[in-house]
């Protein structure tokens, strides 16, 4: 047989939300790349829930936007409805979610990277990953040099970024019903895992899933509640015109389950995959099926059931809240007891998905396989779950594999930079027995880590990275000038106690001034609003909406700002001291064999991370402490 | 870094029946062989399990005993110090234990600088770093009953009771964030309330603990001692006495008013915390009145009064006004002056007792030089004394000791925080709830109390030598309900 060879600089495996970004960064930064997926026509597919965005997702959307990523323009070009959550609560949690046209945004997205330069877009599967052993100044173990499909063609290339989502020896489970497929029933990926194991990956097995999919005509939603958009939309993207989303939106449904749906449940409790312990894998606790929710909180009478269109072209609806494994019979049974799906008709059925992804601990930071140059991962293969999780990953992969092939510094955000930073941070440093998600409460920086602020967070990071624009750097640039003039401002601004201010005051229920205020003390009422204010401030000058934004929020939570940022202060402290990558653990004595163990295993790069080792106590950072002022002694 | 190994005499210089060397370090056993013999004269301490103890010899290396022993192996890490331990119990006597632990040094060990002991188990990971905090304070505490309050210390009661409040604070911060993460299951109506009460009960608690490390004032732990009586009847003398004739003061701090007079003394074998109080007469008095109302408070928490009464005049009103005071607090009633003519004797006592709180006490028959009553609920002793000639000090001494040991008398268990750094973690904590005070107070969205109550939470971490972790993701997922 005589076999193709083909030479590039990059390839990517798979072509989901992970693999496109990852793509695309690398193609953007100049890079000769190859993206495989295994169907064309599913690029960027959303097999799952209809939406992108959602808490703490909606701000790994802003940041991988500010810098320089596609899921943002994307969304907002295919979206269908979309809504800012958690408006009644303080702006670290707003979170921007949107429903999208699923046929929309896969094809907006191929259509995006079939049109990007330097990008090939491949059908095949990718079977082998071709490593030599190497032997570096600063590392000796293998080194990728390529990838073999299943028809036996090589592609030799400096990196690959592995994004195989959930298609890695997949299997679906509905019932007793097993098949061995990927997502909506397309062809799973067998071959690579063995490749895997042989170059020393540790492989995991995870689980999720995902609920039936119903005819439009079947349901009647005069039984349940309209769920609205926004009435002004904002976009994901910086860079997308506001003007260009205020479209007409389509509406979503909220229904309950009832006693009658959980004792089906709970009666037919025997016939689910999960319980019957057919399934092997760990499914996310905080995504829990149907049956996981009635059996682990037995107490609670109902749970709520979303109803969201797949998309504007077709009559699928999805049925948010109620992924199950139970068969067929008992799905159907217990989708009808549900007010407004009593006569539903099943489109696709509800299905629970096995697969293989890594114990991500693997992984350097800059998700580059710490045993492996060149390796990359990104996505659901690292443990993840979600689409903006994955894209999030997706990106930083594509950027990382970019600046080692340049021989430039890898990008890693840390957790108080980015909820991406925070998301890898986790996954290459603690233990994760399920598919991660990403939750507003794992970062703990959030004031500062807002999705209002993405850009001025991260603008910076992008253009230096070589994917943001000079022009769209400039302009971050000019917005930041703009705050700070008008912070400013409002800060010197002094207002006496003359009688017209003291009447503005009192019509808007506020106390009346004793001695004179500026107008950032004002603001700092919360009955009180820059928009109030311009009443008694003639000399304001006009900005723009986003300007303002921020101007009201540094003044109004200006104590907490300052309160986070010592907290910050703190943190970095750990994560400035790094840890050389020749440190041998079995020189430091007074190390409990677990750290000295876990440290040789992880080999983290900063004391910080070292101490967010499970297994590594506090008493062991004071010991490693020590070493390393010796070492440094040493060593100067 | 490998550790080299360590000697010291683990038990207290004095010549008491058996002392022990202690010898940790990888190479102790090493160590110990050369200098141990079993009576069979053989060199075997390698080949002994873990945590058995042997009879036997230590010999110089010449050969020469020096002493009969038995020795204990412990290997690591099931030690003190997570280190090979080997401890050698040999006989009592200062100059045989340091005789002892010479040869050990000629073996190959060191002396143990103090605390390192300590240092070693924190630095493996056996200890917190309160707990060895509290170990260095054994370390320096001279006053032999001071230990059993440090080994309290140790077990934990200050990291246990930081530890309950950091949980605490967990608790509602994986509320919140479960609520901002879950809406649909978690509820957060109504919380503020629950929150707002909760931050006065946490607030209350750093307080107190804040209260007992106040202004680098070295608050030991010991017996709250108050003396109370009329004026003139003895008190400061026997303050004097107390503190003079033991020469062991060991701080001499004035209290916030100058009727108000406070020592640390080493009393037998105690540490009496002791407060001088104002004389008590009735009094229309303001100033007078103020003292008389402040020796109130003071007596309300104390562990011990010492009531002094003057034997050589009679009993009035003002003893009436103090037994109410001191009503149900152990009390050693001093009937001093007994150098004098005896004018109130034990029965009027008595009398003006069952008088005041309109009960029925009597003594003992049997002529004793200490008395209990008998007919009240809580411990009254009285004890004849003579101050000026220094009689019935040492009545006084084993008379606290036995109200000690029969468990009359606790030695004072509060949770104590003398360190500088506890305390200035504690009130960063103190600030940090204040701060979500405010916010309640300001109506602010849920989602901005978790960034204090946050702060609350690794500042106490900080005490006790724990960092922010994973706890909070997995508080969440144990605690609440989460879907999707």
């Amino acid at each position: 047989m005589i076999n193709l060879k083909e030479k590039v600089d990059v390839c990517v495996v798979g072509a989901g939300h992970a693999g496109c970004e990852a793509a695309l960064a690398c193609a953007r930064l100049g890079l000769e790349t190859v993206i495989f997926t295994v169907s064309i026509d599913s690029v960027a597919l959303m097999p799952c829930n209809p939406n992108i965005g959602g808490t703490s997702k909606g701000h790994l959307v802003r940041e991988i936007d500010a810098l320089g990523g596609e899921m943002g323009k994307n969304i907002d070009k295919t979206f269908i409805q979309s809504k800012m959550l958690n408006k009644s609560k303080g702006p670290a949690v707003h979170s921007l979610r949107a429903q999208a046209d699923k046929a929309d945004y896969s094809r907006e997205m191929r259509k995006v990277l079939e049109n990007q330069e330097h990008l090939t877009l491949k059908q095949a599967e990718v079977c082998e990953i071709i490593a030599e052993d190497y032997e570096g100044q600063d590392f000796s173990g293998k080194r990728v040099v390529g990838i073999k499909t299943f028809t036996g063609t090589v592609y030799e290339c400096q990196a690959v970024i592995l994004c195989t989502g959930t298609y890695l020896k997949a299997r679906c489970l509905c019932g007793e019903a097993i098949t061995y497929t990927g997502p909506n029933g397309l062809q799973p990926a067998n071959h690579l895992t063995d490749s895997l194991k042989e170059l020393g990956v540790e492989m995991h097995r995870f689980k999720t899933g995902t609920p039936a999919r119903m005819d439009k005509r079947s349901i009647d939603f005069g039984k349940m509640e309209e769920q609205f958009g926004d009435e002004k939309v904002i976009p994901f993207s910086f860079t997308t015109d506001s003007e260009d989303v205020q479209i007409d939106q389509v509406s979503c449904w909220l229904t309950y389950t009832n006693e009658k749906t959980h004792d089906i449940i709970r009666n037919n409790l025997d016939r689910s995959p999960i319980y019957a312990g057919i399934i092997e894998g760990t499914g996310p606790r905080y995504c829990p099926s149907i049956e996981d929710k009635v059996v682990k909180f037995a107490d609670k009478e109902r749970h709520q059931v979303f109803i969201e269109p797949e998309g504007l072209h077709t009559n699928e609806m999805y049925v948010g809240g109620m992924s199950s494994s139970l068969p067929e019979d008992v799905q159907l049974a217990m989708y009808r007891t549900v007010p407004g799906l009593e006569h539903c008709k099943i489109v696709r059925n509800a299905y629970a998905i096995e697969y293989d992804c890594i114990d991500s601990r693997q992984l350097y930071p800059s998700l580059e396989f710490k045993n492996i140059k060149g390796l990359f991962s990104g996505g659901q293969f690292n443990g993840s779950s979600g689409y903006e999780e994955a894209a999030a990953q997706g990106l930083i992969a594509g950027i990382n594999a970019s600046m080692s092939i340049y021989g430039r510094d890898p990008l890693i955000l840390d957790r108080s930079q980015a909820y991406i930073g925070v998301l890898i941070d986790d996954l290459v440093t603690k233990e994760n027995r399920e598919p991660y998600r990403m939750m507003t409460s794992r970062a703990e920086y959030r004031l500062l880590l807002r999705q209002d602020n993405a850009d001025l967070r991260l603008r910076q990071i992008g253009y230096e990275v070589g994917l943001v624009s000079k022009d769209l750097y400039e302009a971050c640039l000019f917005k930041k000038k703009q705050i700070e003039k008008e912070v400013d401002r409002l800060k010197n601004t002094v207002i006496g106690a003359a009688r017209e201010n003291q009447d503005f005051l009192i019509f808007h229920g506020s106390a009346s001034l004793k001695t004179a205020a500026t107008l950032s003390e004002l603001m700092c009422r919360p009955e009180l609003s820059y928009e109030m204010l311009s009443a008694i401030d003639p000399m304001r000058e006009v900005l723009p909406d986003d300007v303002i934004e921020q101007v009201e929020i540094e003044i109004k939570y200006e104590g907490y700002i300052e309160r986070q940022l010592k907290q910050v202060e703190h943190y970095k402290k750990m994560e400035k001291k790094k840890i050389p990558a020749d440190i041998d653990y079995n020189d430091i004595g007074s190390l409990r064999l677990e750290a000295r163990q876990k440290l040789s295993v992880y080999r983290p790069i900063s004391v910080g991370q070292a101490s967010r080792i499970s297994g590594v106590s506090p008493a062991d950072i004071s010991v490693l402490l020590v070493y390393l002022e010796h070492y440094h002694k040493k060593t100067l | 870094m490998r550790t080299d190994t360590i000697a010291a005499i683990a038990t207290a210089m004095s010549d008491s029946g058996i002392g022990i060397i202690r010898v940790s370090g990888d190479k102790a056993i090493e160590i110990v062989d050369k200098i141990y013999q079993n009576v069979r004269h053989e060199k075997v301490l390698k080949k002994y399990e873990s945590h058995t103890i042997h009879y036997g010899f230590l010999v110089e290396e010449d050969g020469t005993v020096v002493d009969e022993i038995m020795i204990s192996v412990m290997k690591a890490p099931r030690s003190y110090t997570m280190e090979d331990t080997v401890e050698i119990n040999c006989h009592g006597g200062v100059l045989m234990m340091q005789k002892i632990l010479s040869v050990v040094m000629k073996a190959g060990a060191r002396v143990a600088e103090p605390g390192e002991f300590t240092k070693r188990a924190f630095l493996n990971g056996r200890i917190d770093l309160s707990k060895a905090e509290a170990v260095m304070d054994i370390i320096h505490a001279k006053n032999e009953f001071a230990l059993q309050s440090s080994v309290k210390q140790l077990k934990g009661s200050v990291s246990e009771k930081i530890k309950n409040l950091r949980e605490e604070i967990l608790y509602e911060i994986a509320f919140i964030e479960s609520a901002l993460d879950d809406p649909e299951h978690i509820s957060l109506d109504g919380y503020c309330e629950r929150l707002s009460d909760k931050s006065e009960h946490i607030i209350h608690e750093l307080d107190r603990l804040l209260c007992s490390a106040d202004d680098g004032k070295i608050l030991k732990e010991g017996i709250n001692t108050v003396i109370v009586g009329k004026p003139n009847v003895g008190k400061s003398s026997l303050l004097n006495l107390l503190a003079g004739k033991e020469r062991a003061i060991v701080t001499d701090v004035a209290g916030t008013t100058r009727d108000i007079l406070e020592e640390t003394i080493n009393f037998g074998h105690f540490t009496l915390n002791m407060t001088d109080t104002a004389g008590i007469r009735n009094t229309d008095d303001v100033v007078e009145k103020i003292g008389v109302e402040k020796a109130r408070k003071i007596s309300e928490e104390a562990d011990l009064i010492l009531y002094v009464i003057d034997g050589s005049v009679p009993l009035d009103e003002s003893d009436m006004d103090i037994i109410r005071m001191i009503q149900g607090k152990n009390t050693i009633i001093l009937l001093n002056k007994s150098d004098l003519e005896e004018v109130t004797d034990i029965q009027s006592v008595l009398d003006i007792i069952s008088k005041t709180l309109e009960c029925d006490v009597k003594v003992s028959h049997e002529p004793s030089s200490i008395q209990k009553i008998e007919g009240i609920d809580y411990s009254v002793y009285i004890v004849r004394t003579s101050i000026k000639n220094e009689d019935g000090m040492e009545l006084l001494s084993s008379l606290i000791k036995e109200m000690f040991f029969y468990g009359e008398l606790l030695y004072n268990d509060e949770v104590y925080i003398t360190n500088i750094r506890h305390k200035e973690a504690l009130s960063d904590a103190r600030k940090s709830m204040d701060e979500v005070r405010k916010s309640l107070e300001m109506n602010m969205p849920e989602d901005f109390y978790s960034i204090d109550l946050m702060s609350a939470y690794a500042s106490l971490g900080f005490i006790i030598g724990e960092e922010v972790g994973d706890d909070l993701v997995n508080e969440i997922f144990s605690k609440f309900c989460m879907g999707k």
